[in-house]
């Protein structure tokens, strides 16, 4: 095998990988955009039942309702609270993944609704026109394009939002906004008492990942083996799922924007935070539950409380069954 | 129906399917672009296009493109809203009329040019003509619409070919001597449906050499494309040998093309739109002249398709110009030999 370092006049550093058989340079914006559309091509070629959402994305905008006797519109396609929003004791965040499968633009589980008594909701979610055509930030790179920046979204939370009159703050996060979730929770850690995670990406961050430098340096050798003979051995190829490359690609992008690590891989960092309480749901045995075990086996996190839910349905029984339980123990005590 | 493009297998029935087609054809145009910017002055046109391009990225949309697109200008003011239409100053004051329509946007000229850019030799005929101009507006929705060279209409409210050319007979209200179309390129074909559609205000119409028709059985580029795709599918089954060259080397315009009449196809366009030279002999009152130049191989498919297939009153005008870089190239020959005489002997002599 040759060490990656005997390939010449090719970059092996971060500045740029090959995805999909194209070489994409992070520092170059359009590059990275048009990679993000290609992979969009990708994942819709695997699954064309959700065409409605790529459909959304082109427009640059969702027809989909909220329900108004419920929330409140504070921020438009970003900021939802419930109605007469402060006047409760307790404060639940949802950082929202954009709910794709239903009709809502937004999705909070029941078992967080029946709360609506005795505790404020505030739901964050990104504006799908900032994710229209650029790549999809998950929130790391803020709310939309006035709220541009995790920096600014924090600010608009402390000053509007997440105040201290609060005796109980619960923040939910999971899937891809799972990282600027825990991030959030960590900026407000004295604050935020309650953090619950369930099942996602555990880091966005290049450097914190020996999977995605693995997969790096794999892909540069395979084109430059390409190159020199003409063939393509796809074993070599370790990024197996359209996922992954998306993965690897906002990874890139974030290191080229120089995001905090605090920001992109927030989990390294629960050991700074030792009043905050995180557990974390998961039921996929993916790369990065793989990372996140890695890490507690080398002592690089503290060992937070983890449950892997083996059901019929997963999804469900945390929301319904997990979800519930918790929050009864922690707000109605 | 599927078809490889490039490295691409495009389901062409699939209009989400087309779009992201359309936009992975984008980048591989950026890339051209990008690797032949080596003057400075495609290193400024690749900053320019870059520019806009990350501007659409970073905000969503081509909305912001809007300030340089509808830019005003000093030769012409605004009749529609839509601002594809606009016409030279004191219009109405000459006895002639030149319709021209622009081709001048390519893809990665559209987010960053004005729309109502114009040769200044043309301009410059503004003193014995009135000028009206019609273009397709880049901001058209979805991206993969533009441009319909027409066929759609050229904006969101003018958005048939129908629509498009009623709107310019109630923008013509005097009786004018003489009314040429110019069309060039892209629009090839459809400046003269345009022309036969306004037959009783046109008089003659000057092409220069481009896509000479529209329709997915009689275009010389899909022509030429199929019989390749599928000749080397054969030459695969029996030897195992790929044959990779021409899809390699199809050039973008090609490739949006093939895009963009499979949609007409679909749409049941009328066969006088798309063709309209095979209709030409209904229409005696509209004379053609049409120029090419043989050293353009790229276009040689329409211009072979046209000689056998046109019909009624079409001067071809062989120019045998070369243009090592481009060979397709020719407006600003034209413009610079071909039009002036052509307006002096042709058109301003049969009028007086």
């Amino acid at each position: 095998m040759m060490p990656i370092n005997n390939i010449k006049n090719e970059s092996v550093d971060n500045d740029s990988t090959v995805l999909r058989g194209h070489r994409v340079n992070f520092f170059d914006d359009v590059e990275v955009h048009y990679m993000s559309e290609f992979l969009e091509w990708e994942m819709f070629k695997e699954n064309p039942k959700r065409k409605d959402v790529h459909v959304e994305k082109i427009q640059g905008y969702s027809n989909r309702t909220y329900d108004t006797n419920i929330w409140d519109e504070q921020i438009h396609d970003c900021l939802y609270t419930t109605k007469n929003y402060g006047d409760s004791e307790n404060l639940i965040i949802v950082i929202a993944e954009e709910n794709w499968l239903q009709e809502e633009r937004f999705f909070v589980p029941a078992s967080v609704l029946s709360h609506r008594k005795n505790s404020d909701i505030l739901v964050i979610k990104e504006e799908i026109k900032n994710n229209t055509k650029p790549l999809m930030h998950n929130l790391i790179l803020g709310l939309n394009t006035e709220y541009n920046s995790f920096e600014k979204l924090c600010k608009l939370l402390r000053e509007n939002y997440v105040k201290e009159t609060y005796s109980n703050i619960v923040l939910i996060a999971g899937g891809e906004v799972l990282p600027a979730g825990l991030a959030i929770a960590q900026e407000f850690s004295e604050l935020i008492d309650n953090v619950l995670l369930y099942d996602g990406i555990t880091n966005y961050s290049w450097l914190d990942s020996s999977h995605i430098q693995m997969c790096h340096n794999m892909s540069i050798k395979s084109e430059y083996m390409f190159k020199k003979t003409g063939k393509y051995d796809k074993s070599k190829d370790l990024i197996k799922t359209t996922d992954d490359a998306f993965l690897m690609l906002k990874c890139g992008y974030f290191l080229r924007h120089k995001i905090n690590r605090r920001i992109t891989s927030p989990i390294k960092f629960i050991k700074d935070h030792p009043t905050q309480n995180v557990e974390y749901y998961f039921w996929k045995d993916t790369i990065h539950i793989e990372w996140l075990r890695k890490a507690i086996y080398h002592k690089s996190i503290p060992n937070i409380p983890m449950t892997n839910i083996k059901k019929d349905n997963p999804p469900a029984y945390f929301f319904n069954n997990s979800l519930p339980i918790k929050l009864h123990k922690i707000l109605d005590k | 129906m599927k078809l490889q493009i490039r490295d691409k297998i495009v389901n062409l029935d699939d209009e989400l399917e087309v779009n992201f087609a359309t936009e992975y054809f984008f980048w591989d145009e950026y890339n051209r672009i990008k690797n032949s910017a080596t003057n400075i002055s495609g290193k400024k046109d690749l900053a320019n296009y870059y520019n806009a391009l990350q501007d659409k990225y970073t905000n969503g949309g081509l909305e912001h493109s809007r300030k340089f697109i509808e830019k005003p200008d000093d030769f012409f003011e605004w009749i529609s809203e839509d601002k594809c239409f606009g016409k030279s100053k004191n219009f109405g004051s000459k006895e002639n009329l030149i319709i021209y329509i622009c081709s001048h946007a390519g893809i990665e000229n559209r987010m960053n040019l004005p729309i109502l850019s114009m040769p200044n030799r043309i301009k410059d005929l503004n003193d014995r003509f009135d000028v009206l101009t019609i273009n397709e507006h880049p901001l058209r929705f979805p991206e993969s619409q533009y441009p319909s060279y027409l066929v759609l209409g050229c904006s969101d409210t003018h958005n048939t070919f129908e629509k498009m050319c009623n709107y310019i007979s109630t923008l013509i209200n005097k009786k004018y001597k003489k009314v040429v179309v110019f069309g060039d390129s892209k629009h090839a074909a459809i400046s003269l449906s345009i022309a036969h559609a306004l037959d009783d205000i046109v008089t003659n119409v000057f092409i220069a050499h481009g896509q000479t028709s529209y329709d997915w059985e009689e275009s010389g580029w899909i022509q030429s494309y199929i019989k390749y795709i599928t000749k080397r599918n054969k030459i695969y089954e029996n030897t195992g040998y790929l044959d990779d060259k021409m899809l390699n080397d199809i050039s973008g315009p090609h490739i949006f093309h093939i895009l963009k009449c499979y949609k007409f196809k679909k749409l049941n366009i009328k066969n006088e739109i798309l063709s309209p030279f095979k209709y030409h002999k209904n229409y005696k009152n509209i004379d053609v002249a049409y120029f090419y130049n043989k050293n353009d191989l790229e276009y040689k498919p329409f211009i072979d398709w046209l000689l056998k297939n046109a019909t009624g009153s079409i001067t071809f005008n062989d120019i045998d110009y070369d243009n090592k870089v481009n060979q397709h190239f020719i407006k600003p020959y034209l413009e610079r030999k071909i039009i002036p005489d052509y307006i002096n002997k042709v058109i301003l002599n049969d009028a007086n």
